[in-house]
């Protein structure tokens, strides 16, 4: 996060264009913005119904379920644990309990979504925070047994129902932009407070930097790091709910590969995952072109069995990209 | 270190937790469901493609890094055994090849462009994944040489089937090669200390990528070995083999952060682990209990190590539990069991 270069003292800095300088700080989200751009004139070229008003509706709807879930990945990544893959049971979980209590109003089945996925949040943080255990395995653990825990209790079972005020939020449109993502645009604002200007999101960047250094130095890093899983169970608990009110149903399997799609987004925006340093700004972008990316797949008419193969081809092109621009870079 | 009685030999041993869960789950399932050890080659060749997934991991867990991608590898190397030719002696070293190259490509991403291989590997698994179901274009292949497959369901020695023998022959080569050959004991030496490696003149680079090959062949080879047991490749094998052989080789001593991992130990515990499996599913339960055990399995593998144990702060309750502690790395590349 060094915006400013010190010179030496009896130097001067020398001087680099603003354009070069903002490639230095996130290369990988520049070339993302071009790869955004060019991806956005090739659908308005070659394919039909890529700017009608229907796709492009679907197109921010999908864009703020995901966003949720990697705005708080950011989160995650920036301290150091790479990746929350128990988001995925976390959503599903989320969603069926806010439909299996909606008879009892939004006031009750709100609240007992959330604490449903801080579930996830505290084993987690002992896991991971508290016994330092890998967070990629811990999380694949939760993971694992939580979606065995959401099976076993519904039978795979698929649930109905709604609120007002959940349906209004997933399916509704002002000025013709959809509810749900103008509250992702207010989240986001939100998380880049809370990750650039307060002491939760200045431990958080210390404990991803270094955290044995960062618990020398006082800072309480098992605390820090569950309440990143926290922040990881609100932002899975928002989009399993935002997307129990748009279709009005939930069933355990409807979150598979929001994992791996949020972490995409996240990295394609330039946040390192080497950990403490992120950037919320580059999360929405990374979000837009993994969104603009899944819908041109998909329009292009790419089968199903294809389309797994060229997101993940996408996402490790991505990554090697970013590797070796920072490398190229001298940012670690 | 004066007092060298048998206990605390035993418990400097590696693989001494996968010892003491074998004996546990082998207690259990004598009292639950005898049946399981009483058809012990069935049970074996259930659980051939964990032991040999976890065995696969060992060289790369050594280095401190991981291979997630284990699983779908095993999914594409079973789909090229299956697609690709009716003729099994060319399709299945043409599935190993795949296996090496994916292993390759594994090794080059993390050591030439170095991105952490906890992500590379998850990038792979959906890739491969994907590869998988565009070879087999998402439905299970039949294999065209049928006669040849079930040939290798016949029992050898008592209820030893093939699969078992491969399974035991590729254990006795990755232990000899980690033990007694050069260049695996350097894969100690460069997980316990790489900087201590590079100035005693080992090239970590080609090492890392080597051991990321042995991974993903012995990998493909367990997809080979179940494609032979089903008499088809399914193009979504492997995600739970790739969980429950990653705790294989944890509670068989491996520590992720590198320096310490065994062959031996990783058998023990796919065995083990393989038995609950079984076990649970003898016993009628539906899937969604073995994910649950497997995934609690797991998190206890990985938390329960000396340090997790000490901040906790009830060391004498677990503290036997978590086998020896990770100031053995340096000393463990020479007694590497």
């Amino acid at each position: 996060m060094s915006d400013t270069q010190i010179a030496p003292a009896g130097k001067v800095a020398p001087y680099v264009p603003p354009l070069r300088r903002k490639f230095d700080e996130n290369p990988t989200a520049i070339v993302v913005t071009g790869a955004l751009i060019a991806l956005l004139l090739f659908a308005a070229v070659g394919l039909d119904g890529f700017w009608s008003a229907q796709n492009l509706g679907t197109l921010l709807r999908n864009s703020a379920f995901l966003g949720f879930v990697a705005l708080a990945m950011t989160f995650v990544v920036v301290s150091g644990l790479i990746i929350d893959l128990s988001v995925v049971p976390q959503i599903a979980l989320a969603a069926i309990v806010v439909i299996a209590l909606s008879p009892h109003g939004i006031a009750v089945a709100a609240p007992a979504a959330i604490l449903a996925c801080l579930g996830f949040a505290i084993v987690n943080g002992i896991g991971a925070g508290l016994m330092r255990g890998n967070g990629v395995i811990v999380t694949l653990a939760t993971a694992t047994a939580g979606m065995g825990v959401l099976n076993y209790i519904t039978g795979g079972a698929q649930y109905s129902g709604n609120t007002t005020l959940l349906s209004w939020i997933g399916n509704a449109s002002v000025a013709g932009i959809p509810v749900v993502f103008l509250i992702f645009a207010v989240v986001a604002v939100l998380a880049h407070n809370l990750l650039s200007a307060t002491s939760f999101g200045y431990s958080l960047r210390a404990t991803g930097t270094n955290r044995g250094a960062a618990r020398i130095a006082g800072l309480n890093t098992t605390r820090t790091l569950t309440l990143t899983f926290a922040v990881s169970s609100l932002g899975a608990a928002a989009a399993g709910m935002a997307l129990a009110g748009y279709s009005s149903s939930a069933v355990s399997t409807m979150s598979a590969g929001y994992d791996f799609n949020a972490l995409a987004a996240v990295v394609i925006g330039g946040t390192s995952l080497f950990g403490g340093r992120g950037s919320i700004l580059g999360t929405v972008l990374g979000v837009a072109f993994v969104q603009v990316l899944l819908s041109v797949l998909s329009l292009a008419g790419l089968p199903f069995q294809w389309q797994q193969f060229v997101q993940g081809f996408i996402i490790v092109a991505t990554l090697a990209a970013d590797a070796i621009l920072r490398r190229r870079g001298g940012l670690k | 270190m004066n007092g060298h009685t048998l206990l605390t030999q035993f418990k400097s041993w590696t693989a001494f937790r996968a010892v003491i869960l074998l004996a546990l789950v082998v207690v259990v399932l004598l009292a639950v469901q005898p049946t399981a050890l009483g058809s012990y080659g069935i049970a074996l060749s259930r659980i051939v493609d964990v032991w040999l997934v976890a065995i696969a991991l060992v060289p790369v867990l050594v280095l401190g890094e991981i291979d997630l991608s284990v699983g779908s590898t095993m999914a594409v190397t079973a789909a090229v055994a299956a697609q690709v030719s009716g003729n099994l002696a060319v399709s299945i070293p043409l599935a190993l090849i795949t296996g090496a190259v994916v292993g390759l490509i594994n090794g080059l991403l993390v050591v030439k462009v170095g991105i952490n291989s906890f992500i590379t590997t998850l990038g792979m698994l959906i890739t491969l994944q994907g590869l998988a179901l565009a070879i087999t274009d998402g439905a299970p292949v039949p294999l065209q040489d049928s006669t040849r497959a079930l040939e290798f369901s016949v029992p050898l020695i008592g209820q030893i089937t093939p699969d078992i023998i491969i399974a035991v022959a590729a254990t006795a080569a990755l232990w000899f090669f980690m033990t007694k050959m050069r260049t695996g004991r350097e894969l100690y030496i460069i997980g316990g200390n790489a900087e201590a490696a590079a100035s005693g003149g080992i090239s970590i680079d080609t090492r890392k990528i080597l051991a990321f090959i042995i991974c993903s062949c012995v990998a493909g080879l367990a997809g080979v070995v179940d494609t032979l047991n089903l008499v088809a490749a399914s193009p979504t094998l492997g995600s739970t083999v790739m969980l429950l052989a990653i705790a294989a080789a944890v509670v068989g001593g491996a520590s992720l952060s590198g320096g310490r991992a065994s062959v031996i130990g990783a058998v023990i515990g796919a065995i083990a682990l393989g038995g609950i499996s079984i076990g649970l599913q003898m016993s009628g339960l539906d899937s969604s209990v073995e994910s649950i055990a497997i995934g609690a399995i797991l998190f206890a593998a990985i938390v329960l190590t000396k340090e997790g144990v000490r901040a906790l702060r009830l060391p004498s309750l677990l503290g036997p539990l978590t086998g020896a502690s990770s100031d053995h790395t340096a000393a463990a590349a020479g007694k590497a069991r």
